[in-house]
Protein backbone atom coordinates (compact mmCIF):
# COMPACT_ATOMS: atom_id res chain seq x y z
CA UNK A 1 0.00 0.00 0.00
CA UNK A 2 1.50 3.58 -1.08
CA UNK A 3 0.81 7.35 -0.47
CA UNK A 4 -0.07 9.82 -2.53
CA UNK A 5 -0.83 13.32 -1.85
CA UNK A 6 -3.57 14.85 -4.33
CA UNK A 7 -3.89 18.75 -4.37
CA UNK A 8 -7.26 19.39 -5.46
CA UNK A 9 -9.23 22.77 -6.21
CA UNK A 10 -11.57 23.45 -4.02
CA UNK A 11 -13.93 26.28 -4.15
CA UNK A 12 -17.13 27.82 -6.78
CA UNK A 13 -18.14 30.55 -8.90
CA UNK A 14 -16.14 33.11 -7.17
CA UNK A 15 -13.16 31.76 -6.33
CA UNK A 16 -11.20 28.69 -4.81
CA UNK A 17 -7.61 27.02 -4.40
CA UNK A 18 -5.77 24.10 -4.01
CA UNK A 19 -6.16 21.91 -0.80
CA UNK A 20 -3.73 18.92 0.09
CA UNK A 21 -5.22 15.71 0.46
CA UNK A 22 -3.07 12.76 1.53
CA UNK A 23 -4.63 9.35 1.27
CA UNK A 24 -3.27 5.58 0.65
CA UNK A 25 -3.61 4.63 -2.37
CA UNK A 26 -3.97 0.50 -3.75
CA UNK A 27 -2.82 -1.32 -6.87
CA UNK A 28 -5.54 -0.87 -9.93
CA UNK A 29 -7.11 2.66 -8.79
CA UNK A 30 -7.77 5.22 -10.87
CA UNK A 31 -7.90 8.83 -10.37
CA UNK A 32 -12.11 8.91 -9.33
CA UNK A 33 -11.37 6.14 -6.82
CA UNK A 34 -8.97 8.34 -4.94
CA UNK A 35 -10.85 11.48 -5.33
CA UNK A 36 -14.16 9.62 -4.00
CA UNK A 37 -12.03 7.83 -1.16
CA UNK A 38 -10.87 11.13 0.14
CA UNK A 39 -14.51 12.44 -0.26
CA UNK A 40 -15.54 9.96 1.86
CA UNK A 41 -13.13 10.17 4.42
CA UNK A 42 -11.69 13.53 4.76
CA UNK A 43 -14.14 16.28 2.68
CA UNK A 44 -17.84 14.92 2.56
CA UNK A 45 -19.07 18.38 1.25
CA UNK A 46 -16.32 18.54 -1.85
CA UNK A 47 -18.50 18.03 -5.57
CA UNK A 48 -17.46 15.69 -8.35
CA UNK A 49 -19.14 14.27 -11.30
CA UNK A 50 -19.39 11.21 -12.22
CA UNK A 51 -21.76 8.52 -13.31
CA UNK A 52 -20.28 5.80 -15.03
CA UNK A 53 -17.09 5.16 -13.97
CA UNK A 54 -16.35 2.92 -17.06
CA UNK A 55 -15.34 5.72 -19.42
CA UNK A 56 -18.35 6.01 -21.35
CA UNK A 57 -20.63 8.45 -19.16
CA UNK A 58 -18.44 11.46 -19.78
CA UNK A 59 -19.08 12.87 -16.57
CA UNK A 60 -15.93 12.87 -14.81
CA UNK A 61 -13.61 15.54 -16.96
CA UNK A 62 -11.08 17.27 -15.13
CA UNK A 63 -7.47 18.20 -16.01
CA UNK A 64 -5.00 16.09 -14.01
CA UNK A 65 -1.44 17.16 -13.53
CA UNK A 66 -2.82 19.97 -15.75
CA UNK A 67 -3.72 17.51 -18.72
CA UNK A 68 -7.31 17.34 -19.47
CA UNK A 69 -8.51 13.74 -18.85
CA UNK A 70 -11.38 11.22 -17.23
CA UNK A 71 -10.89 10.62 -14.09
CA UNK A 72 -12.31 7.00 -14.14
CA UNK A 73 -9.83 6.57 -17.09
CA UNK A 74 -6.73 7.63 -15.84
CA UNK A 75 -4.89 4.98 -13.95
CA UNK A 76 -2.87 6.10 -10.57
CA UNK A 77 -0.27 3.86 -12.40
CA UNK A 78 0.36 5.62 -14.96
CA UNK A 79 0.94 9.07 -13.17
CA UNK A 80 4.20 9.55 -11.11
CA UNK A 81 3.26 9.05 -6.92
CA UNK A 82 6.26 10.59 -5.54
CA UNK A 83 5.00 14.08 -6.32
CA UNK A 84 1.15 15.37 -5.88
CA UNK A 85 -0.73 14.89 -7.95
CA UNK A 86 -3.36 18.30 -9.15
CA UNK A 87 -6.94 17.71 -9.86
CA UNK A 88 -9.13 20.65 -11.23
CA UNK A 89 -11.79 21.03 -12.88
CA UNK A 90 -11.99 22.49 -16.85
CA UNK A 91 -10.99 25.62 -17.32
CA UNK A 92 -13.17 26.37 -20.24
CA UNK A 93 -16.62 26.21 -18.49
CA UNK A 94 -18.05 28.44 -15.40
CA UNK A 95 -17.04 26.50 -11.97
CA UNK A 96 -20.13 25.09 -10.04
CA UNK A 97 -17.87 23.86 -7.38
CA UNK A 98 -14.91 21.83 -6.57
CA UNK A 99 -14.33 19.72 -9.33
CA UNK A 100 -17.99 19.97 -11.15
CA UNK A 101 -18.03 22.74 -14.31
CA UNK A 102 -21.22 24.19 -15.98
CA UNK A 103 -21.19 22.56 -19.59
CA UNK A 104 -24.61 24.09 -20.45
CA UNK A 105 -23.33 26.13 -23.36
CA UNK A 106 -22.16 22.81 -25.32
CA UNK A 107 -26.44 22.38 -25.07
CA UNK A 108 -27.45 25.71 -26.14
CA UNK A 109 -24.63 25.03 -28.97
CA UNK A 110 -25.52 21.70 -30.41
CA UNK A 111 -29.50 22.91 -30.15
CA UNK A 112 -28.40 25.71 -33.19
CA UNK A 113 -27.02 23.00 -35.16
CA UNK A 114 -29.78 21.54 -38.56
CA UNK A 115 -31.01 18.65 -36.91
CA UNK A 116 -30.80 15.43 -39.37
CA UNK A 117 -33.04 15.98 -42.79
CA UNK A 118 -33.10 12.07 -43.83
CA UNK A 119 -34.10 11.75 -48.01
CA UNK A 120 -37.68 9.07 -48.67
CA UNK A 121 -36.61 5.97 -48.50
CA UNK A 122 -35.49 3.32 -51.83
CA UNK A 123 -37.93 1.98 -53.21
CA UNK A 124 -37.33 -1.01 -51.58
CA UNK A 125 -38.50 0.32 -48.36
CA UNK A 126 -34.78 1.10 -46.90
CA UNK A 127 -32.22 3.13 -46.29
CA UNK A 128 -29.62 1.42 -47.19
CA UNK A 129 -26.34 2.91 -47.26
CA UNK A 130 -22.21 1.56 -47.95
CA UNK A 131 -20.77 0.19 -45.08
CA UNK A 132 -17.93 2.49 -45.98
CA UNK A 133 -20.30 5.53 -45.21
CA UNK A 134 -21.64 3.88 -42.43
CA UNK A 135 -17.90 3.32 -40.74
CA UNK A 136 -17.16 6.94 -41.88
CA UNK A 137 -20.64 8.21 -39.03
CA UNK A 138 -19.60 5.53 -36.89
CA UNK A 139 -16.08 6.57 -35.36
CA UNK A 140 -18.41 10.03 -35.01
CA UNK A 141 -21.30 8.65 -32.69
CA UNK A 142 -18.26 6.95 -30.64
CA UNK A 143 -18.73 10.44 -29.03
CA UNK A 144 -19.40 10.38 -24.85
CA UNK A 145 -20.18 14.11 -25.08
CA UNK A 146 -17.14 14.77 -22.04
CA UNK A 147 -16.38 18.24 -23.58
CA UNK A 148 -12.52 17.71 -23.12
CA UNK A 149 -12.26 18.35 -26.77
CA UNK A 150 -13.70 21.71 -25.96
CA UNK A 151 -11.77 22.26 -22.56
CA UNK A 152 -8.41 21.65 -25.09
CA UNK A 153 -9.19 23.86 -27.60
CA UNK A 154 -7.20 27.59 -27.21
CA UNK A 155 -9.96 29.11 -29.56
CA UNK A 156 -12.07 28.73 -25.98
CA UNK A 157 -9.80 28.32 -23.43
CA UNK A 158 -8.02 31.25 -24.11
CA UNK A 159 -9.88 33.39 -26.23
CA UNK A 160 -12.60 32.80 -24.86
CA UNK A 161 -14.83 32.79 -28.61
CA UNK A 162 -17.73 31.04 -27.12
CA UNK A 163 -20.32 33.35 -28.73
CA UNK A 164 -18.45 32.43 -32.57
CA UNK A 165 -16.99 29.37 -32.47
CA UNK A 166 -18.63 26.00 -31.45
CA UNK A 167 -16.02 24.29 -30.81
CA UNK A 168 -14.10 20.48 -32.12
CA UNK A 169 -17.30 18.54 -30.30
CA UNK A 170 -19.82 20.60 -32.25
CA UNK A 171 -17.75 20.53 -35.70
CA UNK A 172 -17.44 16.47 -35.32
CA UNK A 173 -21.23 16.43 -34.87
CA UNK A 174 -21.60 18.62 -37.79
CA UNK A 175 -19.83 16.04 -39.85
CA UNK A 176 -21.51 13.09 -38.58
CA UNK A 177 -24.78 14.99 -39.92
CA UNK A 178 -22.78 16.26 -43.47
CA UNK A 179 -21.33 12.96 -44.42
CA UNK A 180 -24.65 10.93 -43.20
CA UNK A 181 -25.46 10.18 -47.42
CA UNK A 182 -29.25 9.59 -46.33
CA UNK A 183 -28.95 13.26 -44.86
CA UNK A 184 -30.56 16.19 -47.45
CA UNK A 185 -29.62 19.44 -45.03
CA UNK A 186 -26.78 21.87 -46.15
CA UNK A 187 -25.23 22.80 -42.89
CA UNK A 188 -21.65 24.41 -44.52
CA UNK A 189 -23.00 28.54 -44.39
CA UNK A 190 -23.55 27.91 -40.47
CA UNK A 191 -20.16 26.53 -40.23
CA UNK A 192 -18.93 29.14 -41.65
CA UNK A 193 -20.64 31.99 -40.20
CA UNK A 194 -22.08 30.89 -37.00
CA UNK A 195 -20.07 28.11 -36.03
CA UNK A 196 -16.70 30.26 -37.15
CA UNK A 197 -14.67 27.26 -38.68
CA UNK A 198 -12.06 29.15 -39.29
CA UNK A 199 -10.81 29.71 -35.92
CA UNK A 200 -9.42 26.28 -35.93
CA UNK A 201 -6.22 26.53 -36.78
CA UNK A 202 -5.72 22.16 -36.48
CA UNK A 203 -3.40 22.38 -33.56
CA UNK A 204 -4.84 18.43 -33.17
CA UNK A 205 -5.01 19.29 -29.38
CA UNK A 206 -8.83 18.16 -29.61
CA UNK A 207 -7.78 14.66 -30.91
CA UNK A 208 -4.63 14.28 -28.50
CA UNK A 209 -7.34 14.58 -25.23
CA UNK A 210 -10.22 12.30 -26.98
CA UNK A 211 -11.24 9.60 -24.41
CA UNK A 212 -13.15 7.50 -27.18
CA UNK A 213 -9.49 8.32 -29.71
CA UNK A 214 -11.81 10.00 -32.48
CA UNK A 215 -9.57 11.80 -35.03
CA UNK A 216 -11.37 14.77 -34.70
CA UNK A 217 -9.32 17.04 -36.81
CA UNK A 218 -8.39 14.72 -39.47
CA UNK A 219 -11.40 13.02 -40.29
CA UNK A 220 -14.34 15.11 -39.21
CA UNK A 221 -12.99 19.03 -39.03
CA UNK A 222 -10.17 19.20 -42.33
CA UNK A 223 -12.88 17.65 -44.46
CA UNK A 224 -15.31 20.07 -43.31
CA UNK A 225 -12.91 22.97 -43.93
CA UNK A 226 -12.54 21.95 -47.34
CA UNK A 227 -16.12 21.23 -48.19
CA UNK A 228 -16.43 25.18 -46.80
CA UNK A 229 -13.48 26.45 -48.70
CA UNK A 230 -14.96 24.81 -51.71
CA UNK A 231 -18.80 26.34 -51.37
CA UNK A 232 -17.48 29.95 -50.26
CA UNK A 233 -13.95 30.63 -51.43
CA UNK A 234 -13.17 28.86 -54.73
CA UNK A 235 -12.03 31.18 -57.38
CA UNK A 236 -13.76 29.41 -60.44
CA UNK A 237 -16.94 28.75 -58.95
CA UNK A 238 -16.94 32.88 -57.55
CA UNK A 239 -16.78 33.31 -61.44
CA UNK A 240 -19.22 31.26 -62.40
CA UNK A 241 -21.35 32.71 -59.91
CA UNK A 242 -21.15 36.24 -61.29
CA UNK A 243 -21.67 35.49 -64.90
CA UNK A 244 -25.08 33.05 -63.96
CA UNK B 1 -45.42 2.72 -27.29
CA UNK B 2 -48.16 0.76 -26.97
CA UNK B 3 -48.39 1.01 -22.83
CA UNK B 4 -47.73 4.37 -23.43
CA UNK B 5 -50.20 5.26 -24.95
CA UNK B 6 -52.07 2.72 -22.58
CA UNK B 7 -50.44 5.22 -19.36
CA UNK B 8 -51.40 8.20 -21.37
CA UNK B 9 -55.24 7.59 -21.97
CA UNK B 10 -55.83 6.45 -18.41
CA UNK B 11 -53.84 9.30 -16.96
CA UNK B 12 -56.09 11.51 -18.80
CA UNK B 13 -59.39 9.90 -18.15
CA UNK B 14 -58.24 9.83 -14.35
CA UNK B 15 -57.54 13.91 -14.07
CA UNK B 16 -60.74 14.66 -15.84
CA UNK B 17 -62.61 12.73 -13.09
CA UNK B 18 -60.56 14.32 -10.25
CA UNK B 19 -60.36 17.58 -9.14
CA UNK B 20 -56.49 19.00 -8.39
CA UNK B 21 -55.61 17.05 -4.90
CA UNK B 22 -54.60 19.61 -1.97
CA UNK B 23 -51.39 20.05 -0.62
CA UNK B 24 -50.74 19.60 2.88
CA UNK B 25 -48.36 22.41 3.42
CA UNK B 26 -47.47 21.27 7.08
CA UNK B 27 -46.18 17.85 5.93
CA UNK B 28 -43.91 19.70 2.73
CA UNK B 29 -42.32 21.87 5.51
CA UNK B 30 -42.00 18.99 7.89
CA UNK B 31 -40.14 17.16 4.47
CA UNK B 32 -37.98 19.98 4.39
CA UNK B 33 -37.15 20.78 7.83
CA UNK B 34 -36.17 16.60 7.53
CA UNK B 35 -34.10 17.67 4.60
CA UNK B 36 -32.33 19.94 5.83
CA UNK B 37 -31.31 18.07 9.00
CA UNK B 38 -27.66 17.07 8.40
CA UNK B 39 -26.85 20.54 7.89
CA UNK B 40 -28.22 21.36 11.37
CA UNK B 41 -25.94 18.22 12.84
CA UNK B 42 -22.80 19.73 10.72
CA UNK B 43 -19.61 18.02 9.95
CA UNK B 44 -19.80 16.69 13.77
CA UNK B 45 -22.75 14.45 13.00
CA UNK B 46 -21.92 10.72 11.54
CA UNK B 47 -20.34 10.25 8.26
CA UNK B 48 -22.97 10.02 5.91
CA UNK B 49 -20.42 7.94 3.40
CA UNK B 50 -19.58 6.05 6.68
CA UNK B 51 -22.85 4.77 6.92
CA UNK B 52 -23.08 3.91 3.44
CA UNK B 53 -20.12 1.83 3.13
CA UNK B 54 -20.89 -0.04 6.54
CA UNK B 55 -24.19 -0.82 5.29
CA UNK B 56 -23.36 -2.03 1.67
CA UNK B 57 -20.44 -4.28 3.43
CA UNK B 58 -22.74 -5.92 6.09
CA UNK B 59 -25.60 -6.58 3.21
CA UNK B 60 -22.78 -8.28 1.08
CA UNK B 61 -22.26 -10.12 4.23
CA UNK B 62 -25.36 -10.90 5.51
CA UNK B 63 -27.96 -11.15 2.67
CA UNK B 64 -25.62 -11.13 0.04
CA UNK B 65 -25.71 -14.58 -2.53
CA UNK B 66 -25.62 -17.74 -0.16
CA UNK B 67 -28.21 -16.42 2.58
CA UNK B 68 -29.23 -17.55 6.05
CA UNK B 69 -32.03 -17.02 8.43
CA UNK B 70 -29.90 -16.52 11.29
CA UNK B 71 -27.72 -14.34 9.44
CA UNK B 72 -30.98 -12.53 7.40
CA UNK B 73 -31.76 -11.73 11.15
CA UNK B 74 -28.62 -10.73 12.20
CA UNK B 75 -29.00 -7.69 9.09
CA UNK B 76 -32.33 -6.67 10.61
CA UNK B 77 -30.74 -5.45 13.98
CA UNK B 78 -27.93 -4.15 12.10
CA UNK B 79 -30.13 -2.39 9.66
CA UNK B 80 -31.71 -0.39 12.73
CA UNK B 81 -28.53 0.54 14.36
CA UNK B 82 -27.23 1.92 11.12
CA UNK B 83 -30.77 3.20 11.11
CA UNK B 84 -29.90 5.26 14.21
CA UNK B 85 -26.90 6.36 12.74
CA UNK B 86 -27.99 8.06 9.78
CA UNK B 87 -30.78 9.83 11.60
CA UNK B 88 -27.58 11.30 12.85
CA UNK B 89 -26.29 12.35 9.44
CA UNK B 90 -24.33 15.40 9.56
CA UNK B 91 -22.74 17.58 6.32
CA UNK B 92 -20.35 20.32 6.25
CA UNK B 93 -20.48 23.16 3.40
CA UNK B 94 -24.30 24.36 1.92
CA UNK B 95 -26.65 22.95 -0.54
CA UNK B 96 -24.60 23.71 -3.73
CA UNK B 97 -23.60 20.74 -5.46
CA UNK B 98 -22.96 18.90 -2.29
CA UNK B 99 -22.54 14.53 -2.71
CA UNK B 100 -22.03 13.97 0.93
CA UNK B 101 -25.53 16.34 1.22
CA UNK B 102 -27.01 13.80 -1.18
CA UNK B 103 -25.72 10.81 0.10
CA UNK B 104 -27.03 11.75 3.77
CA UNK B 105 -30.57 11.93 1.86
CA UNK B 106 -30.04 8.58 -0.10
CA UNK B 107 -29.34 6.96 3.33
CA UNK B 108 -33.42 7.01 4.45
CA UNK B 109 -34.27 5.03 0.96
CA UNK B 110 -31.08 2.78 1.40
CA UNK B 111 -32.10 1.45 4.43
CA UNK B 112 -35.60 0.86 3.79
CA UNK B 113 -34.66 -1.49 0.29
CA UNK B 114 -32.27 -3.07 2.47
CA UNK B 115 -35.15 -3.74 5.32
CA UNK B 116 -37.30 -5.20 2.75
CA UNK B 117 -35.24 -7.21 0.90
CA UNK B 118 -33.80 -9.02 4.11
CA UNK B 119 -37.48 -9.45 5.45
CA UNK B 120 -38.56 -10.64 1.85
CA UNK B 121 -35.95 -13.15 1.82
CA UNK B 122 -36.55 -14.43 5.48
CA UNK B 123 -39.90 -15.26 4.28
CA UNK B 124 -39.56 -17.35 1.71
CA UNK B 125 -37.95 -20.64 2.98
CA UNK B 126 -37.06 -22.05 -0.30
CA UNK B 127 -34.18 -21.39 -3.21
CA UNK B 128 -35.68 -20.29 -6.75
CA UNK B 129 -33.57 -18.74 -9.21
CA UNK B 130 -31.11 -15.95 -7.56
CA UNK B 131 -32.26 -16.84 -4.00
CA UNK B 132 -30.39 -19.33 -2.75
CA UNK B 133 -30.75 -20.66 1.12
CA UNK B 134 -28.32 -22.57 2.58
CA UNK B 135 -30.73 -23.78 5.09
CA UNK B 136 -33.60 -24.59 2.46
CA UNK B 137 -31.72 -24.99 -0.47
CA UNK B 138 -34.66 -26.42 -2.49
CA UNK B 139 -36.97 -25.60 -4.88
CA UNK B 140 -40.29 -26.25 -3.40
CA UNK B 141 -43.65 -26.44 -5.02
CA UNK B 142 -45.69 -25.21 -2.43
CA UNK B 143 -43.93 -22.01 -2.68
CA UNK B 144 -44.53 -21.41 -6.09
CA UNK B 145 -48.11 -20.62 -4.72
CA UNK B 146 -47.01 -17.36 -3.25
CA UNK B 147 -45.72 -14.04 -4.54
CA UNK B 148 -44.35 -11.76 -1.64
CA UNK B 149 -45.66 -8.33 -1.03
CA UNK B 150 -44.29 -5.71 1.03
CA UNK B 151 -45.95 -2.54 1.82
CA UNK B 152 -45.82 -0.16 4.35
CA UNK B 153 -47.71 -0.62 7.63
CA UNK B 154 -49.54 1.99 9.12
CA UNK B 155 -46.82 2.48 11.48
CA UNK B 156 -44.63 2.95 8.69
CA UNK B 157 -42.71 -0.22 8.98
CA UNK B 158 -42.59 -2.66 6.26
CA UNK B 159 -45.27 -5.12 6.46
CA UNK B 160 -44.75 -8.78 4.79
CA UNK B 161 -47.59 -10.36 3.35
CA UNK B 162 -47.61 -14.11 1.38
CA UNK B 163 -49.89 -13.23 -1.64
CA UNK B 164 -51.61 -16.76 -3.39
CA UNK B 165 -50.19 -16.08 -7.43
CA UNK B 166 -53.30 -15.78 -9.54
CA UNK B 167 -54.26 -19.36 -11.36
CA UNK B 168 -53.07 -19.14 -15.54
CA UNK B 169 -56.17 -17.53 -17.61
CA UNK B 170 -56.95 -19.67 -20.56
CA UNK B 171 -55.74 -17.68 -22.61
CA UNK B 172 -52.36 -17.54 -20.81
CA UNK B 173 -52.30 -21.12 -21.16
CA UNK B 174 -53.03 -21.28 -24.82
CA UNK B 175 -50.19 -18.81 -25.63
CA UNK B 176 -48.17 -21.48 -22.86
CA UNK B 177 -48.97 -24.21 -25.66
CA UNK B 178 -48.39 -22.65 -28.57
CA UNK B 179 -45.01 -21.93 -27.80
CA UNK B 180 -43.94 -25.22 -26.41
Amino acid sequence: MAIATFKIWRGNASGGKFVDYTTEVEAGMVVLDAVHRIQASQANDMAVRWNCKAGKCGSCSAEINGRPRLMCMTRLSEIPLDQPITVEPMHTFPKIKDLVTDVSWNYRVKERIKKFAPKPALADGTWRMQQADIDRVQEFRKCIECFLCQDVCHVLRDHDLHDEFIGPRFLLYNAALEMNPMDTENRLGDLKDSGGIGYCNITKCCTKVCPEEIKITDNAIIPLKERVVDEFYDPLRRLFRVFS
Amino acid sequence: MVFGQRAGEFAAKFAKAHSAGRIDHAFVEKVAQNALGPFDRGAAGENPFAVQHELQEMMQDLVGIVRVESEMESALGEIAKLKARAAQAGIAGNREYNNGWHTALDLDNLLTVSEIIARAAIERKESRGAHFRDDYPDKSEDWAKYNIRVSKSPAGDPKVERVPVKPLTDEHKQVIEENK
